[in-house]
């Protein structure tokens, strides 16, 4: 990703604000900010809704979520945690929103899991070795699909973004003990439709 | 007891790969949607009456349209059901006043030669006339 293209949405994203008020050296920071974890908070929201266009509205309404509460950012935790709770909270409200709006019958972008374990890593392996991989993603999205909001939730923060619990309790707000739990019973999941191809 | 450490052993091992698999595929799918040049596309008409607000206000025209023409169409013809009866009316009314004219014209008619004939008096009768007139004035 470019990073003068993040620059460029951040300054038109203030611009479109209309504030003056943060001062030169703060919204610097923030854009730095953004263009380092713009890209992270994106992957995590497209795991987690499999519907790109969701993802990017969601990304862009977290980050300027975090632009208006920049100045009550105390720094407790990292700021991609930070930004992480506000992307979760979001998300939340995105799914209380739709399981409102059922009778809307709105339609849905998210693409389903045979078509999001199409996407490999272009690496050196063989054929038979992406027909395989291919098979074991196709297996954890099936798993997934079956967790509840908050095992999904953590199960993305633990293996796609590889967080530690204690990062993954702070951003969700639950504590680590309860993280753990909800991990557990995400990999009993992921394991019972991985064991059971076999 | 070896053979199921073994075994133990390689599901922990194909479930690592499985779920490196997964990130990499996560990551590989973001990635390339992140760069992925964005098209605007114009709504089309079905896209666009597909959201509520249009939807409900085209709903509101059809069934105003539906209310207003039928009244609107009955309103007419009763008024120009009135108009025709007026004009025939008014018709009736001009051709009796016709009548009666021409049947008070046909009396001042006959009056008025009565009347002319009376008082044309051939000269022959003029001396009888005068007696007349003479004889009335006494």
């Amino acid at each position: 990703m470019p990073s003068t293209w993040v620059m460029a949405t951040v300054a038109t994203t203030l611009e479109s604000m209309g504030k003056q008020s943060m001062a030169a050296g703060d919204s610097a920071e923030f854009a730095e900010l953004v263009a380092r974890y713009r890209p992270q908070i994106f992957r995590f929201l497209l795991a987690s809704m499999r519907d790109v266009d969701v993802a990017e509205t969601l990304t862009q309404d977290c980050l300027l979520k975090a632009y208006r509460n920049w100045g009550s950012f105390r720094g407790d935790s990292s700021a991609l945690t930070w930004l992480l709770r506000i992307a979760i909270n979001l998300q939340k409200d995105h799914w209380r929103n739709r399981r409102l709006q059922f009778w809307k019958k709105t339609r849905t972008n998210a693409v389903d899991t045979d078509e999001a374990s199409g996407w490999l890593p272009s690496e050196e392996s063989s054929p038979e070795q992406q027909v395989l991989a291919r098979d074991q993603v196709r297996l954890v999205w099936k798993a997934v699909e079956g967790l509840s909001e908050r095992q999904r939730t953590v199960f993305m923060l633990r293996h796609v973004e590889e967080m530690e619990l204690g990062e993954i309790a702070g951003a969700i707000g639950l504590s680590e003990g309860t993280v753990k739990a909800h991990l557990s019973r995400a990999m009993v999941r992921v394991r019972a439709e991985l064991g059971g191809k076999r | 007891m070896s053979f199921e450490m073994d075994e133990r052993n390689m599901d922990e091992q194909e479930l690592e790969t499985a779920l490196k698999n997964f990130r990499q595929s996560v990551h590989a799918w973001s990635e390339a949607e992140l760069v992925r040049p964005r098209a605007v596309v114009r709504a089309g008409f079905w896209a666009r009456m597909r959201k509520p607000i249009v939807a409900g206000a085209l709903g509101c025209v059809v069934a105003v349209t539906a209310i207003t023409v039928p009244v609107t169409v009955h309103q007419r013809n009763v008024a120009i059901a009135a108009h025709d009866a007026q004009l025939k009316e008014q018709q009736r009314l001009a051709d009796a006043a016709a009548q009666g004219a021409a049947a008070v014209n046909d009396d001042k008619l006959l009056a008025d030669v009565d009347s002319d004939i009376a008082q044309a008096t051939p000269d022959a009768l003029a001396p009888m006339a005068s007696m007349m007139s003479d004889s009335t004035g006494k």
